[in-house]
């Protein structure tokens, strides 16, 4: 494995690698073990920077992808033998189906391993147990800790005419206003 | 072995330090003593004296327009606020957005003060009453609140990225909160207020994470200094509330007076006298209604703002401002309908 092949098979991991280089990096994930292991390690990298979850999908993927394709049904029969006749266009169909491929491997397999952002979340096992009492969310409650909306409101207004004609609110700047809108109860 | 037996024993001192022990550490004394006492009286990391912090502050909050995201801390609860103010033609348009919780805004616009508050009835009052001109606009003059407060700078800080010169206003008593306000050394905004009480910990701490100064429309009414109280009533607030009102007070917190009176239009139509009282920082309100539809008895607050009410002679009296429960409730105790009435 040279220095180079690392570059490419890490510009094939970014998706940022030139498209002339895709068969031949194709070519060499599959025949060297070495950058196969550098590809999943590039893989579990990249959702590690991305905060995501680490999937055992994520491990050795050529070999899934592998057993994938070859547990699939022959859906199509065998065509019948027939001359075999080179094309002209050969070598660019070759490079077209490696860079399928590659679109395959990259994007389309771990859509197939991963459980995906609509499947259900998988509850924890202590989900029949409550969180202790400090991990709960405090529910907003009355701001004047009277139980009388009519009350509640007019102490507001009485509040709002107060930091309007007070003689430092100007000087105070925002923070009257701030203790207004910002302060919400809790219970 | 006293204090003083050290004088005897042997002088086991570095050379460095017997040399300041020497007959010039006095001199040597006195001069530091005075460069702290320049500091801690005069000088400030901007060079600009406390009192020139507070008037451009007073400037600032008057002439610059700006947005940004202020966080509000209180009882161990953090909201985030948006605020957007702009000053055009020396109007104030301001709205104060919650970005957590319930929904809450604050807009002042067109001379009104709106509020929508959760689970409550939007409020709309016309701002800026009576006195406001001489009352609001003047900038904060530590001299005249030398009788309750004392003025200090307390260093610089770095608040929002941004440079600031620390300036606290310390009460002299418990009867009003302390202000601690981190003011921007470019622009002269505050940054970052501190409220603080007698606990070591600020009682509410407001301050931006992110400003954008925004492009001022000059205005002379808007951007010019904020106006110094006249000669001759540097030392103390004047109260401006005529004598021969029903109702009057017979004993005040120290420092505070009358500064306002107004016949106040609730909602609805109702009436209601309006006192404010102020020691030329922190201020109350109290407000008399005759035929009142619900009122206060006892005590209640939200953050560090108190209110209290009872009964007085047939009318509904509440006090609320930002103030300790012990401030509120002294001026209730004090307030008297008439010259001869007795609680």
């Amino acid at each position: 494995m040279s220095e180079q092949q690392r570059q490419h098979v890490s510009a094939f991991a970014d998706g940022e690698i030139d498209p002339a280089l895709v068969h031949a990096t194709v070519s060499a994930l599959e025949s060297s073990a070495g950058l196969g292991e550098l590809w999943e390690h590039y893989h579990l990298i990249g959702a590690a920077i991305r905060s995501e979850p680490v999937r055992e999908e994520y491990r050795r993927i050529a070999a899934q992808v592998s057993q994938r394709i070859a547990e699939e049904p022959d859906i199509m029969p065998k065509p019948a033998a027939r001359p075999v006749r080179i094309s002209r266009l050969a070598p660019f169909v070759g490079i077209a189906l490696a860079a399928s491929a590659a679109f395959f491997a990259v994007f389309a397999v771990p859509q197939l391993f991963s459980p995906g952002s609509d499947a259900p979340v998988v509850p924890s096992r202590q989900a029949g147990l409550a969180p202790p009492k400090q991990f709960l969310l405090s529910s907003p409650t009355q701001r004047w800790h009277v139980n009388e909306p009519a009350l509640e409101n007019k102490l507001d207004r009485f509040l709002v005419n107060h930091q309007e004609q007070s003689p430092a609110t100007g000087v105070k700047g925002f923070l009257p206003y701030a203790t207004l809108v910002g302060y919400e109860a809790r219970r | 072995m006293k204090h003083g037996d050290s004088l005897f024993v042997a002088d086991t001192r570095t050379p460095c330090r017997r040399y300041f022990s020497s007959h010039s550490v006095t001199s040597c004394r006195l001069l530091l003593l005075s460069l702290v006492a320049l500091c801690c009286t005069h000088a400030t990391a901007s060079g600009r004296t406390p009192e020139e912090l507070l008037a451009r502050m007073s400037d600032a909050l008057r002439s610059l327009s700006y947005e940004g995201t202020i966080v509000y801390l209180y009882e161990s609860n953090l909201e985030t606020l948006r605020i957007v103010h702009r000053v055009e033609d020396g109007q104030v348009q301001e709205r104060l957005v919650s970005l957590n919780g319930p929904l809450r805004t604050l807009t002042r616009e067109n001379g009104r003060v709106t509020c929508e508050l959760s689970d409550s009835h939007p409020i709309s009052i016309r701002g800026h009453g009576v006195g406001k001109d001489v009352l609001h606009a003047r900038a904060l003059d530590p001299e005249a609140l030398s009788d309750n407060y004392e003025v200090h700078p307390l260093g610089a800080a770095r608040v929002a990225g941004r440079q600031t010169d620390v300036v606290g206003i310390i009460p002299q008593d418990d009867l009003r909160y302390g202000y601690r306000f981190y003011l921007d050394q470019d622009s002269g905004l505050p940054l970052k207020s501190d409220l603080i009480g007698q606990l070591t910990d600020p009682i509410e701490q407001v301050m931006f994470t992110s400003l954008r100064l925004l492009p001022s429309q000059k205005s002379p009414s808007a951007t010019g200094s904020a106006p110094a109280p006249p000669q001759g009533s540097r030392s103390h607030p004047r109260s401006l509330v005529p004598a021969s009102l029903p109702w009057h007070f017979d004993s005040l917190p120290s420092g505070f007076i009358p500064v306002m009176h107004d016949n106040w239009h609730d909602t609805g139509g109702q009436l209601a006298e309006h006192f404010v009282l102020s020691d030329g920082l922190a201020s109350v309100s109290v407000y008399v209604e005759s035929d009142p539809q619900g009122g206060l008895e006892g005590d209640t607050r939200i953050g560090a703002i108190h209110a209290a009410g009872r009964r007085v002679a047939g009318h509904q009296v509440t006090v609320v401002g930002e103030v300790p429960l012990q401030t509120v409730e002294a001026v209730l105790a004090g307030i008297r309908k008439g010259r001869e009435e007795r609680p």
